[in-house]
């Protein structure tokens, strides 16, 4: 189970994909643990059409692999917004190697989705939060009192969540950038 | 190797090949080659011994002619089709590999179609993404410049197609392109090239739901080659539709395409297309479905019923859309009613979908049963705003550095000088002067 704190660090898994994209090329298929393990981290950095042409590719007999067919399956609830359905599905058990992906799928779906419901809602009734969320009340309330929100008459008030800064506030690669284009600006108009 | 070697018919072609290959004009070799391609074909189980007496930087264009032969000819009966295909797509690499730039450079187009046969025959043996890294190889080779078109930029989008494998392709057809084939001026560029990539390319895009991209890309295709209309610039019309209404609800009038060619030569063919227009802009659902029903088969025999139904969804939002104008404040069950959706669990999945995407700004106010629209939340004097502006500044400045660039090679081009110069001998001292000058 996830901890209670929606702020974790990012897994990088960017260096997989690449590794196994080049594999496939490379070898012409993967083996079901390897498909397995590219299908999900696509879950994970959300490209669900990389991942839906990935299943189409995948050669008949490996689809039957049924840790592939449960991967695909939360695919498939993503693809379709069915998050509660892709919750339900990605709590159970898991191999050693897909546990940790898996707990940082639901963790980016849920942060992605507190932000939503912060940015989009004005109220919502805490039991449509937990279906949301994928978690249960006590979680839930526990949410709503670490973002300081409130919860009145079985309704969550949410306040919304900022975009996080980027640190290009005080950024000096944007402030260079700025004055070659003031200077290069100047030179055209004189 | 000796039994192998045993044809003098081929013995006698690798002796003149070689000697060809030493005099400095290349048409005597080419016009042996074309003559020999039925010996060739003759001894099709041979060839190999053939290659091991040709020397690839030497005699380049008959090894390319050879590696064609095998990959167009018959297969012979007693070798499994996989490894025979694949011995030769092993053949066509190393080919790719030993080669220089600039001998690969010469034979770019020969090239282009030896891996096209290549490509169609791994794909018959269900294996078409191993062409991918043999055309990506060679792309690298034959580039001088990311922003150069190669006549193998078509084949790997068809190969990424064929094998269910987009990503490859996207950080090509990402890169612009701003040069055709090579600078050299002397070298044409075959248009075929040039329209298979943009078709291939807009269908990747709309396949990754890119659909910007697929836009311009459908609209490359379509327009630059106008007035002469092919099959694949009517295909792509037609995608362009499509993917048009999906993604602008309305269809860009055309730069250079007048009504008239439209009416004469696009609606016969894409009828089905152009009736889905107006029945989308009416607004009624049930009329555009009784349009898409009424084609159904058009739209199945060209592929296009992803879209299509796409289209369908598309209508939905836009008709989100338009109560956004009207109303500030509304509940989600009269919106459903009002868009004849079934539920409001859907309208909310369709208003969830739509902010997601960032089409329209709101909030759902779930005590109430409502949705409360507003205006766009951006804050302009946002750092990332910034760093956007000066991308795109930065990116225009640099394409029109490109410009100047193609420009200025362009007006020190020999033949571009020879014929303004001969254009203005031939206004100042009469038409059959300029001819003369130049002799």
């Amino acid at each position: 189970m996830p901890s209670q704190n929606m702020i974790s660090e990012p897994l990088d898994v960017s260096f997989v994909i690449e590794e196994l994209e080049n594999d496939e090329i490379q070898e012409g298929c993967l083996t079901a643990e390897q498909y397995t393990k590219l299908f999900s981290a696509y879950l994970y950095t959300n490209e669900l059409c990389a991942a839906k042409f990935l299943w189409r590719r995948v050669p008949e007999p490996v689809k039957a692999d049924p840790e592939l067919h449960k991967v695909w399956s939360i695919g498939k609830a993503l693809w379709t917004k069915h998050y509660t359905q892709a919750y339900e599905l990605i709590d159970c058990k898991w191999s050693s190697v897909l546990e940790p992906i898996m707990v940082a799928i639901k963790r980016r779906i849920q942060q992605d989705t507190l932000k939503f419901i912060s940015m989009h809602y004005e109220n919502i009734q805490l039991d449509k939060f937990q279906t949301f969320m994928g978690v249960d009340k006590e979680q839930a309330e526990r949410i709503v009192e670490s973002e300081g929100w409130t919860c009145r008459n079985g309704y969550v008030l949410p306040i919304a969540i900022n975009e996080p800064d980027l640190g290009l506030g005080g950024s000096q690669e944007i402030l260079d950038r700025l004055v070659t284009l003031s200077s290069f600006t100047s030179y055209i108009e004189n | 190797m000796d039994s192998d070697m045993a044809v003098p018919q081929l013995d006698q072609f690798v002796l003149t090949v070689r000697n060809l290959a030493n005099s400095a004009d290349n048409r005597e070799l080419t016009e042996y080659l074309s003559k020999q391609s039925e010996t060739l074909h003759k001894y099709i189980t041979n060839l190999d011994s053939v290659l091991e007496a040709l020397d690839v930087h030497e005699n380049s264009i008959t090894v390319l002619t050879v590696l064609g032969v095998k990959a167009t000819a018959q297969k012979p009966p007693d070798i499994p089709g996989v490894q025979y295909h694949t011995a030769i797509a092993t053949q066509i690499n190393d080919f790719v590999v030993t080669i220089s730039e600039d001998e690969l450079r010469v034979l770019a187009e020969p090239l282009a179609n030896v891996m096209k046969s290549m490509l169609t025959n791994l794909g018959d043996m269900e294996k078409p993404m191993s062409a991918i890294p043999i055309i990506r190889r060679a792309i690298c080779k034959l580039q001088e410049k990311p922003y150069q078109l190669t006549q193998l930029h078509c084949l790997l989008c068809q190969a990424c197609l064929m094998s269910n494998n987009l990503k490859p392709a996207l950080s090509l057809l990402d890169q612009d392109i701003y040069v055709l084939g090579t600078d050299e001026p002397a070298v044409t560029f075959d248009p075929k090239f040039f329209l298979s990539y943009y078709y291939l390319g807009g269908v990747i895009y709309a396949a990754m739901k890119n659909y910007s991209r697929a836009i311009t890309f459908f609209e490359i295709a379509l327009t630059t080659l106008l007035p002469m209309l092919s099959q694949i610039m009517i295909e792509s019309y037609k995608k362009f539709v499509l993917v048009s209404i999906i993604h602008l609800g309305t269809v860009p009038a055309l730069p250079k395409l007048s009504p008239a060619l439209i009416e004469r030569v696009l609606k016969p063919v894409c009828q089905a297309y152009l009736d889905i227009i107006p029945a989308y802009q009416i607004g009624d659902p049930e009329e555009l479905q009784r349009t898409i029903n009424k084609y159904h088969d058009v739209y199945l025999r060209d592929n296009n019923k992803g879209l299509v139904k796409q289209v369908v969804k598309a209508l939905h939002r836009k008709n989100i859309h338009k109560l956004t104008n009207t109303f500030l404040n509304m509940s989600i069950s009269d919106l459903a009613q009002r868009i004849n959706l079934p539920n409001i669990v859907e309208a909310e999945e369709h208003l969830m979908a739509m902010i997601e995407s960032g089409e329209i700004y709101g909030k759902i106010n779930r005590k109430e049963g409502t949705i409360m629209f507003n205006d766009p939340p951006k804050k302009y004097e946002d750092p990332s705003v910034l760093k956007k502006i000066l991308d795109e500044v930065t990116n225009k400045i640099s394409f029109s550095s490109t410009v100047r660039m193609m420009d200025e090679a362009i007006l020190i081009n020999p033949s571009f000088v020879k014929k303004t110069s001969s254009e203005d001998d031939g206004l100042s001292l009469g038409q059959s002067s300029s001819k003369s000058y130049q002799a």
